[in-house]
């Protein structure tokens, strides 16, 4: 019993030892550009504690959960879903169409029918992959990248055709704004009554809470439910899940269309939260991080949602540094992603230790 | 200050920056200036201006047409900052906040000049990037000043398409600009972002000129097509961005689109070491167009439609 | 029985002073002290979880001791690693054979041993001297054969000469009979008897005290990381061994109650079943199966038995023929189908396809019977009855976990099997298959696998056993059919044939009298 009480402390080290160790690596760099790193640190401690960078931190973080979510969804059963960019993609474009396209509607409505038809997007995107891949044996990572390529293309094109042709002489290349319904309410007023000083121009908006509930929904759903068992299962022993009579395909096919839908989410907190329009500037690469995201987390669904929110404070911290330190740009581009890889490093050396430790325990 | 596609892409940013550094020269004492790149699209570029509003810097400039939206909420948040988008404007006139536009139609209209006079089979083209009022402003000027210096000139215009995609088709630019030489046109002007990469390489296989578009492209490009460039119609963004600092210090800054056309020294053509002999016979007659451009002889047409009435008042 | 130099005289070739090795939680090794003589067969036996493959790990330089000393020749040694024990002349043969399957055996014998001339191998001389060693040793091995075309007695004397190459005095062999039919034991034994007679130590891990008694000069019993008793073999008795292993008194012939069989519930027919790439593994099998007895296919690993199981259970498509159980045609089913048809299935490696092992012990005791609307509420699962049943079963079937919660890979294998018989033995099935229900179980564990099969076949059960090990086909079996190279060689009832006559049939050999009709 001992034991397994310093096993738990260890699991529960390991993503604090983690970040430490990506501190350290971080540090080496700021002092090879003569910079004192506990003054960049403590600057960045400092002002991601403000309200507005809290507000900026969860903002960035939303759409990350949703991308994790999609991912850690599909990497469960070993479906390596890498294309989840270019279904949100789509699923953001169907969801502009629906936004501006439909009229009329009271708002939780169009709300709704905005988010089916994002889903729609991501399942239409995500269909070709998981369907080549049950019958014909088609490996995912290959046809999903291919997809991603599609994708842009063919936003690209589209775009084209329902631009705002009003706009007149200038290369903004947009949809026209959608009306009020479908703009995603935000949260700063709610959060201000109830006595958080998020500041009112911050984006945040309703989509965060829908995300965290996603997350919580399908962790649930994993552990729960009939089919979530059988999830489990399959990622964990196919062998085993197929001698059980789980047909190991069919969930595969089931989880990797489940990520699609949830993929083509990913955008819509910038789209119906902040934006208002699609245009050519519309984020791109939330999808790439969202495997960056999941990994961290460990493709559990709950563990996304840190994962999620470090990936906010790294961004939110950059621009503070960037705005009130002489680092350079590239050298913070540089960090985040040091800081990101030996977190992902030392998180598994942590837990391959722990497993050694388990393994020799029952030894 | 402030900035979008980074530092060292050779074009935009880097002349912005060259404006800021002109200003930091000039005013030094007086001015402190900062300098941000965004990393996360439209939410990064928003956060990145309310942290410099908040930094009471008195003027804050977006660099490029996608500031638009991210500048025009911020300044709504902090009346007393002053703004600048260059080559944008709000959708609605805002009192913080100054438009940095080009008249892109009278340098356009020197480099069709040239293009007219230099020309040996009285044919020249032009590859725009999305048939877009903007990409439509540069083929009526350049357009109008070939057939001005030239009346025997016919000019060749094609667009690589009507999305996005448009200005980053290198494939499409080539397969345009090879069309247009085979039909014996000997130089090609373009207005069409990274697919004019591939005007360039048409025109270094079929061994006649082109015309990049602005910045200075002859020193940019491999240098295999430098001597392929005949010249670039510059964007001096360097110049707006430092116009616009200056007009704060003499405390003479305006809100509102501030156009910089050939009179502004906000638009030209492009002389460096690579086309300098080649240009030396046209200067005398380029500058004579300017002057009469920024004296009003010459009224540069920026619509198809007064394209027309141009040629029509030529015809005459 | 006792050899010509493992006398009292001989000097301790190795000597295991109060060796103690701990892992977070367990004591694996309890001050374990051991002395192996010079020239003689030393069996170490224990059930698993014992300390026996630590101990060895230990010897052989894979772990490091917390506590304690190892002399060699009377000379205090710390062994860093397997090359410094292979340095001092220690050598093992592992039970999972490491040789490379498409090198010859000359090859694999000198691999990472190469005489190497001018940066050369010097092929010849290896030869001549591993053609030497073998002489010596009396192996017969053909030294240009490649090693994958070889049986597996072959390869294990390739293992064994692969260790002797290398200057093993001290020979460590790990379950080294658990993979060969009787024929090959014997030659296994006489090898080993000759390399004692010539002056190398032996030290042989088994758990089957038959073999033991038969093998071994001295033997050590341990339990629970520590050393119960070291006896002469010429003082010892199976049942005292096993009684000392286990810590109370074992039945090693479990009484079989007569086979009552009823209707047939399993009916095998013309059975035609591809391998991988398509290569036939099983041609023209037919069988049947009746409700009240144990029908057991014998037969050596890789003679087509595990494409059989997995052609009746539904994880591998039949070529032709056709399966019937209860009657109706299973073959176009699906496995989740034949399940609820009333198949159960002990799959023959219980890692693979028994368990999720990073599972619980409960979602593990559901698997299978997930879809039982017993386990659902509504959309959920319904906890609290998956932890009445996993409870339930779990006292049923002394599964000793010390929490529901607890995830399959920390229970022993014992109880690991004691799971996945726990689980399908529920919801009563019509007919069990079981492959090789007691591979790498211990004595106390395998009594219990063997009166549970025996208790089911006596509820009326059909039982479809599947083993390499005679010893169980003849312990459970009503019915014996021998599978050699995909065919039924032949079939016998109890008491027909004995371990000799089926071994015999288990090679290949025997009179031509074709498949035996049932």
């Amino acid at each position: 019993m001992r034991s397994r009480g310093r096993l738990l402390l260890l699991q529960a080290a390991a993503p604090i030892v983690a970040v430490f160790a990506g501190g350290v690596i971080a540090s080496a760099i700021i002092l090879a550009i003569h910079e004192n790193p506990l003054s960049v640190f403590g600057l960045m401690a400092t002002f991601n504690m403000q309200a507005g960078s809290v507000a900026s931190i969860l903002t960035s973080a939303t759409p990350l959960i949703f991308a994790g979510v999609a991912t850690a969804i599909g990497f469960q059963v070993n479906v390596f879903n890498i294309g989840i960019e270019g279904q949100y993609y789509i699923g953001a474009f169907a969801a502009s169409l629906a936004a501006f396209g439909l009229r009329g509607f009271p708002a939780p409505i169009h709300l709704v029918l905005i988010i089916t038809a994002a889903m729609l997007g991501g399942l239409l995107w995500v269909w070709l992959p998981a369907f080549l891949r049950r019958r014909r044996g088609a490996h995912e990572v290959i046809t999903t990248i291919m997809m991603n390529y599609i994708a842009f293309n063919v936003v690209l094109y589209l775009l084209g055709l329902v631009r705002d042709r009003n706009l007149g002489s200038t290369v903004r290349i947009r949809t026209p704004l959608f009306p009020p319904s479908a703009q995603m309410p935000h949260l700063a007023p709610l959060l201000n009554a109830l006595g958080a000083p998020i500041p009112g121009y911050s984006p945040l908006n309703w989509f965060l809470v829908i995300a965290l509930a996603l997350a919580i929904v399908v962790w649930f759903w994993l552990r729960r439910s009939r089919f979530g068992y059988e999830a489990r299962a399959t990622a964990l022993n196919p062998l085993a899940a197929e001698a059980a009579g789980i047909v190991v395909g069919r969930v595969q096919f089931v989880m990797f269309l489940v990520s699609g839908a949830v993929a083509g989410c990913v955008g819509l907190s910038d789209l119906l939260g902040r934006a208002g329009y699609f245009d050519i500037d519309f984020p791109k690469g939330l999808g790439f991080l969202g495997i960056s995201v999941a990994l961290l987390a460990r493709n559990d669904p709950l563990g996304v949602i840190p994962a999620a929110l470090l990936f906010g404070y790294l961004n939110r911290g950059a621009e503070g540094i960037q705005a009130f330190t002489n680092v350079p740009r590239e050298v913070i581009t540089i960090l985040e992603a040091l800081i990101i890889m030996a977190i992902v490093v030392a998180y598994e050396i942590m837990t391959r230790y722990v497993r050694v430790l388990r393994k020799q325990e029952v030894a | 200050m402030f900035d979008v596609g980074g530092r060292g892409d050779l074009s935009f940013n880097d002349m912005a920056y060259a404006g800021l550094e002109r200003a930091v020269k000039t005013y030094g004492a007086r001015l402190t200036t900062k300098y941000l790149e965004p990393t996360s699209g439209g939410q990064g570029r928003e956060e990145l201006l309310r942290l410099l509003a908040e930094g009471k810097y008195d003027l804050i400039i977006g660099v490029g047409f996608l500031f638009t939206d991210a500048m025009t909420k911020v300044a709504k948040d902090f009346p007393a900052a002053r703004f600048a988008i260059v080559d944008g404007c709000p959708d609605a006139p805002t009192a913080n906040v100054a438009c940095l536009l080009f008249k892109e139609q009278e340098g356009s209209f020197l480099v069709g000049a040239l293009a007219g006079m230099y020309t040996k089979t009285n044919k020249v083209g032009f590859v725009g990037g999305m048939k877009i009022p903007l990409i439509e402003r540069f083929e009526a000027g350049y357009t109008a000043g070939a057939k001005y210096a030239n009346r025997k000139v016919a000019v060749y215009a094609d667009y690589a398409g009507t999305t996005g995609e448009a200005f980053k088709d290198p494939v499409k630019g080539k397969e345009l600009a090879l069309a247009q030489y085979d039909r014996s046109a000997d130089v090609i002007y373009h207005a069409s972002g990274a697919t004019g990469v591939g005007v360039f390489e048409a025109a270094v296989t079929r061994n006649r000129k082109a015309i990049g578009v602005d910045a200075d492209q002859s020193l940019t490009v491999p240098a295999n097509e430098r001597l392929h460039i005949l010249t670039s119609m510059t964007k001096r963004v360097d110049v707006a961005v430092f116009g616009t600092i200056q007009a704060l210090i003499q405390s003479s800054w305006k809100p509102g689109p501030q156009v910089f056309g050939l009179k502004e020294g906000g638009v030209g053509y492009a002389v460096n070491q690579y086309n300098k002999t080649l240009l030396t016979p046209y200067v005398p007659k380029l500058e004579a167009l300017k002057k009469d451009i920024i004296g009003g002889k010459i009224k540069v047409p920026s619509t198809k439609l007064e394209l027309q009435t141009f040629l029509q008042s030529l015809g005459k | 029985m006792t050899g010509s130099l493992g006398t009292t005289s001989a000097p301790p070739i190795i000597e295991l002073r109060e060796i103690t090795k701990r892992f977070p939680g367990v004591l694996a090794n309890d001050r374990i002290s051991v002395t192996v003589r010079a020239g003689e067969i030393h069996a170490l036996v224990g059930e698993n979880g014992a300390g026996k493959t630590t101990l060895m790990s230990i010897l052989y330089g894979l772990y490091q001791p917390d506590g304690g000393q190892v002399l060699w020749r009377g000379r205090p040694v710390g062994i860093r690693s397997s090359s410094a024990a292979l340095e001092l002349g220690i050598g093992m043969v592992h039970q999972h054979f490491m040789l490379i399957p498409p090198f010859t055996v000359l090859e694999n014998v000198i691999l990472g041993a190469e005489p190497v001339r001018a940066g050369v191998v010097a092929l010849a001389q290896a030869r001549a001297r591993v053609a030497r060693l073998a002489e010596l040793h009396g192996f017969d091995l053909e030294l240009d054969a490649r090693v994958g075309r070889l049986s597996v007695g072959e390869q294990q004397r390739v293992e064994i000469l692969k260790a002797l190459y290398r200057g093993a005095q001290l020979l460590i062999l790990d379950e080294p009979t658990a993979v060969l039919v009787p024929q090959e034991i014997r030659e296994l034994f006489r090898n080993l008897r000759r390399l004692r007679d010539q002056g190398r130590t032996l030290v042989f891990i088994s758990h089957k005290l038959d073999e033991v008694m038969e093998i071994a000069d001295r033997i050590t019993v341990l339990r629970q990381g520590r050393v119960i008793d070291t006896v002469e073999t010429s003082s010892a008795t199976p049942s005292m061994l096993a009684e000392m292993m286990v810590g109370r008194p074992v039945l090693l012939q479990v009484p079989r109650p007569p086979a009552l069989p009823g209707a047939g519930r399993l009916d095998v027919r013309g059975l035609s079943v591809e391998g991988e790439r398509g290569r036939p593994r099983i041609h023209d099998v037919s069988f049947n199966v009746r409700a009240g007895e144990v029908y057991a296919i014998a037969g050596v690993q890789g003679n087509g038995q595990a494409e059989l199981v997995e052609a009746i259970v539904g994880l591998r498509r039949a070529a032709t023929g056709r399966v019937l159980l209860d009657g109706r045609d299973v073959i176009p089913l699906s496995v989740a189908e034949r399940r609820a048809a009333g198949l159960a299935h002990i799959p023959e490696d219980r890692h693979r396809r028994g368990l999720v092992l990073a599972m619980s012990t409960r979602e593990n005791l559901i698997l299978g019977h997930h879809r039982r609307r017993a386990f659902s509420h509504g959309l959920l699962r319904d906890e609290r009855a998956v932890d009445r049943f996993a409870a339930e079963r779990c006292r049923e079937y002394d599964v000793r976990v010390p929490r529901l919660g607890t995830p399959a890979l920390a229970l022993s294998g014992g109880n690991q099997q004691r799971l996945v018989i726990a689980r399908e033995f529920a919801f009563t099935p019509g007919l069990l298959i079981a492959a090789q229900p007691t591979r790498g179980l211990d004595v106390g564990a395998t009594e219990f696998v063997y009166r549970r099969l025996l208790e089911i076949k006596a509820q009326g059960l059909a039982v479809l056993l599947v083993s390499v090990d005679l010893d169980e086909v003849l312990a459970l079996a009503d019915r014996i059919a021998v599978l050699y190279n995909g065919r039924i060689a032949r079939e016998f009832r109890r008491g027909e044939a004995d371990a000799a006559t089926l071994g015999l049939y288990m090679t290949g050999g025997g009179p031509p009298t074709g498949q035996a009709a049932p």
